[in-house]
């Protein structure tokens, strides 16, 4: 059964909310579709949606920070950090408040509303802040588990979150844990990383070449910084080969994370599958399809890699 | 009337907020970098508040009842600084280690590194959100915190800060006080020139603020009006301070390159001289 990952974000934030008065939300009149409106009907109080101001809103939730507010701010990715770059840097990231942006609708997945609203840029711009914890959960409980953690991180956090829905890839029994990367699927031919929406794809790629023969190792990034740099190298040391798969940018995105580590601790051939150009308009699979980021693209290059 | 005393007080304090001027002066030269005109146009204004009218000490500086500042034209770090070390927050010596590396006292300030701080700026047109935010939380707290924020005029061409503004009279933020330094000049030349802010009162009156206007250099009229805002319990209050660029040294009054432009060693003597006049 398909799930909306946002639902599960609004509820981990309503619980946070009963559990701890100093959680405040902002909006910036999107709420109903990011999901802070469900905190919002509970403790109105404490919700403050602020208008088309996305600037506004960043610099007045650090201004919270500053006393002791922990503010969840949420909006489209394609806003925050798009509109308002400079106002993470000085009110938050500079500082070191405690503000945890989750932004969502990031990626091409977004679909129809066209290359205006598909973020693919965000978390090369968060990736650039020191010591901004950056997150990218690929289902409902990775996301609520996501949001319940960085509220027990004291300092800046980004989540990144997608609308469409998706099948659930953990359930409460896979120890699902929101600070590390998760091997999905055991292989050593090569290692496929995917993070966000695009894990979905890169598992169901896994699974075809594992019917063809192929033994492939999939792995779930969930978290872009701190990174994982056990579980990656370890995957670059047994498969020699290594795929990124991503709903963003090729430029200084996830894939390129992986080429930092890779080509600094121990050099192996990465090749990144992403976006490198405004796409356009269309349903989410045919732009996945279009774009190289389906399954069936991650098969053909996974192929390509390993011959 | 005013009693002897409390003539005796203001005189005091007018001698301070020239303190401030005068060290603004020789910390820039001594960095050899900086905004001592910023400075010495704003030097009452931040006298008054930190020294005078805001509740706030280093004993304090926990307290979460402490009134709260932030300074939205970071620029004018210096004069910031030199109040902050007259009210105790840290020794003198630090004053004339500005801008060096290694040194607590950055180019604009940050809350991280200088006690007293209360919020880093730097960027521009930020600083009325972060006040709004401060002033928010304390309302959810219920402490007893005034929030004042001084803003340059230049920097009201951002248009973050009427997002704010917006914000301010929203909420009804009765317990922040917007002071906006109205020296008309900005880094390329006179605000009215480069992008007009005037009518200014008009502006902010018509975001639902309520408007006061001061010479932002007659030290008993500030700490009038800023006390009179402060009481106002209905709406946010903005003071619009009229104020000189490069206040008292005759050479750099109201002349726009002197910006970013600290005196030479060798023009102090004199420009301190006259400050002191």
């Amino acid at each position: 059964m398909k799930l909306n990952v946002r639902n599960y974000y609004g509820n981990a934030l309503v619980e946070l909310g009963r559990e701890d008065p100093d959680v405040v939300a902002f909006d910036a009149d999107l709420s109903n579709s990011t999901k802070t409106a469900m905190f919002g009907n509970e403790f109105p109080e404490r919700f403050f949606n602020m208008g088309i101001c996305e600037q506004d809103m960043v610099s007045t939730a650090a201004g919270m920070a500053a006393c002791g507010k922990i503010p969840f701010v949420s909006t489209f990715s394609v806003f925050v950090p798009g509109r308002c770059f400079d106002q993470i840097r000085m009110c938050i990231a500079y500082p070191e408040m405690n503000v945890k942006l989750v932004s969502t609708h990031g990626g091409i997945s977004v679909g129809k509303d066209g290359p205006s609203h598909h973020a693919v840029e965000d978390l090369s711009l968060m990736k650039v802040l020191p010591d901004f914890n950056i997150f990218v959960p690929c289902d409902p409980l990775s996301a609520y588990s996501t949001i319940k953690t960085i509220h027990d991180i004291k300092g800046p956090c980004y989540v990144r979150l997608f609308r469409d829905s998706v099948e659930s890839i953990y359930d409460e029994d896979s120890g699902f844990d929101p600070l590390h990367s998760h091997v999905l699927q055991d292989g050593d031919d090569l290692a496929i990383i995917g993070h966000g929406f695009a894990t979905h794809n890169a598992l169901a790629a896994g699974k075809m070449l594992e019917a063809e023969g192929y033994s492939a190792r999939i792995i779930d990034l969930q978290v872009l910084r701190p990174l994982d740099e056990k579980t990656i190298l370890r995957a670059a040391k047994d498969c020699g080969n290594v795929l990124t798969v991503e709903d963003h940018s090729i430029f200084g995105g996830m894939g390129s994370t992986i080429t930092d580590l890779l080509s600094q601790r121990l050099p192996t051939k990465v090749s990144m599958l992403g976006v490198d150009r405004f796409t356009e308009s269309g349903r989410p699979d045919d732009l996945y399809d279009k774009y190289g980021l389906s399954a069936r693209s991650i098969v053909e290059k996974s192929k390509e890699l390993i011959r | 009337m005013i009693s002897v005393i409390e003539m005796f007080e203001t005189a005091k304090l007018i001698e301070e907020c020239n303190a401030i001027r005068i060290d603004s002066i020789r910390m820039t030269t001594g960095a050899k970098s900086g905004h001592p005109s910023s400075c010495m146009s704003c030097a009452e204004i931040l006298g008054v508040l930190l020294l005078d009218v805001m509740n706030l000490s280093p004993e304090m500086a926990k307290d979460p009842n402490r009134d709260r500042f932030v300074l939205s034209k970071g620029h004018a770090a210096p004069a910031y600084y030199s109040a902050l070390s007259r009210k105790g927050f840290f020794p003198r010596d630090e004053l004339f280690r500005l801008r060096d590396v290694g040194a607590m006292l950055q180019g604009h300030p940050d809350m991280k590194k200088t006690p007293g701080v209360e919020f880093s700026t730097g960027s521009l047109g930020m600083g009325l959100s972060v006040a709004n935010g401060i002033a928010m939380a304390c309302r959810l707290d219920n402490t007893s915190s005034n929030v004042y924020v001084l803003m340059g005029d230049g920097e009201l061409q951002e248009g973050q800060v009427w997002e704010a503004a917006m914000t301010s009279s929203h909420y009804k933020l009765s317990n922040l006080v917007a002071i906006v330094d109205r020296n008309m000049l900005q880094c390329d030349g006179a605000t009215e020139d480069i992008k007009m802010l005037e009518p200014l009162r008009d502006k902010f009156a018509s975001f639902g603020w309520r408007v006061f206007e001061v010479d932002g250099h007659n030290v008993s009229e500030l700490q009038n009006i800023i006390r009179a805002a402060r009481d106002v319990k209905d709406a946010p209050c903005v003071i619009i301070a009229r104020t000189v660029k490069g206040k008292g040294v005759s050479s750099m009054e109201g002349v726009c390159s002197w910006h970013g432009k600290p005196l030479k060693d060798t023009e102090i003597k004199e420009a301190i001289r006259e400050c002191n006049r």
